[in-house]
């Protein structure tokens, strides 16, 4: 199949000229996106270039790695020391180097205090339990997009019985309504993230779009798809309307997808959630439902939970990243040898998907 | 880590709900418990070693005429 049109040189540059040419016939706008991925595109192909100096493309909360809470991290960091020798702590790759309170997975286990392995997708993670006597706990990480495959696999698949999961997962819509909600984030429009729809569906943010009177898009992760996206929210903002559509109709259906909708709500209910930096966000994070409950880490091994930990390190600024206040040049510790990917002080500069390490990638040090 | 990657299945298990998937010289396992009937030879995106949706040449056409409309700019917030 040839995606390739969506990032043809043409079509783009002529989305940038219509985008162009609307943008006097209104003030700033601006729009912000929840999604890594989309700000990996956005910098990548050099996006903010091509718009008018009104319309600013703002990161939002879209990177599940940056928003887990230090507590989380400290629990199953502190959980995995106490018994070395009985378990295995696993994890997606962005998740290892994020420190909590001291250590991340990654330096806590070069330190030997714990065994830490890393896994691409969920079928390494089954044979990795299959293949050794020891407790596998998965440190269950990501979006909806993610939690749906985990949730699937829980409910579907005959699991070895060493291996849990310690949920930290969080739900999109609702941790974006509630920081609307709370005033915490000031926008025009809101630029959906394509992949976690695919699984919620742009139906979702429908109650988004009429309380706050935001023009809401889901947009794919090519140039022309979030052009196309900007151009969408233009177009709603000229016939004055604030509706939820879908830009990436290739692969996102308005309704999302039923099915994986239903294997996440028969696994997991929503319950508060602390994203880190933000503090507690009503029903915006996954925990197990009961009938599943016994596949709960937290619960199988009574994990504890501390409530002295350090969300920020000192000088980091990523609560203000995230919720779009600042840029992360803006931030004192960003590059110049202080904060980079090879020795990151904050989440942001962790994962492909943090708004300072995307910045860091083509900015490199300024 | 929300990165989706499209796929194509080239072998459905017998088990139904896993199989491999391709893209490029690139094979992979995959799981097919969030989508309806899988089928060798649909391109799906996979997210953690899971498709998690299936995606249409039809649609990527009509995805096409979307952007064109964009630019004339007749859409107007319709579904
Ligand atoms: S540059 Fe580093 S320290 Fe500064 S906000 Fe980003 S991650 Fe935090």
């Amino acid at each position: 199949m040839d995606l390739n049109k969506f990032k043809d040189k043409n079509l783009v540059l002529s989305l940038a000229q219509a985008i162009q040419k609307k943008s006097n016939s209104f003030g700033l706008l601006r729009i912000m996106h929840v999604c890594g991925t989309h700000e990996n595109s956005i910098m990548r192909y050099a996006l903010r270039d091509l718009l008018p100096n009104n319309i600013k493309l703002i990161a939002g909360p879209g990177c599940p790695v940056c928003v887990t809470s230090s507590r989380d991290i400290d629990a199953i960091i502190n959980f995995g020391i106490k018994n070395k020798s009985k378990c295995i702590i696993a994890t997606f790759g962005d998740m290892l180097r994020v420190k909590g309170s001291q250590y991340s997975l990654f330096s806590a286990s070069k330190a030997g205090l714990l065994n830490v392995k890393m896994v691409y997708g969920l079928d390494e993670l089954i044979e990795l339990a299959r293949n050794t006597k020891k407790e596998v706990i998965f440190f269950s990480v990501g979006f909806e997009t993610t939690a749906a495959p985990v949730a699937s696999v829980i409910k579907n698949y005959n699991l070895p019985e060493n291996l849990s999961f310690f949920s930290v997962h969080k739900y999109t819509p609702n941790g974006v309504l509630e920081l609307l909600k709370a005033g915490k984030i000031n926008i025009d429009a809101l630029l959906l993230p394509g992949h976690a729809c695919v699984i919620s569906g742009v139906s979702a943010y429908e109650k988004i779009a009429d309380n706050f009177k935001l023009p809401c898009v889901a947009a794919g992760f090519e140039p022309a798809d979030i052009l196309s996206a900007v151009l969408m929210i233009i177009n709603q903002i000229e016939h004055k309307t604030s509706k939820a559509e879908n830009e990436y109709k290739r692969v996102l259906k308005y309704e999302g997808n039923k099915l994986g909708q239903k294997t996440l709500n028969d696994v997991f209910g929503l319950t508060d959630s602390i994203w880190r930096g933000l503090g507690i966000i009503r029903k915006s994070g996954f925990d197990f439902n009961a009938k599943y409950n016994f596949l709960n880490a937290k619960a199988k091994f009574n994990i504890q939970f501390s409530n002295k930990y350090i969300e920020e390190q000192k000088g980091c600024r990523c609560a203000e990243v995230i919720l779009g206040v600042i840029e992360p040049t803006q931030c004192p510790l960003y590059a110049k040898g202080l904060c980079t990917p090879y020795n990151p002080i904050g989440p942001c500069m962790v994962s492909d998907e943090g708004t300072c390490r995307n910045w860091w990638e083509v900015k490199g040090e300024i | 880590m929300c990165i989706g990657v499209p796929m194509q299945i080239v072998e459905i298990y017998e088990d139904g709900i896993s199989g491999v998937v391709e893209a490029g010289n690139t094979k992979k396992h995959c799981f097919f418990m969030v989508i309806e009937n899988p089928k060798v030879g649909d391109y799906v995106l996979v997210h953690a070693g899971t498709a998690i949706a299936k995606i249409d040449e039809q649609e990527a056409k009509e995805n096409i005429e979307l952007i064109d409309q964009c630019l004339l700019g007749t859409t107007d917030g319709s579904k």
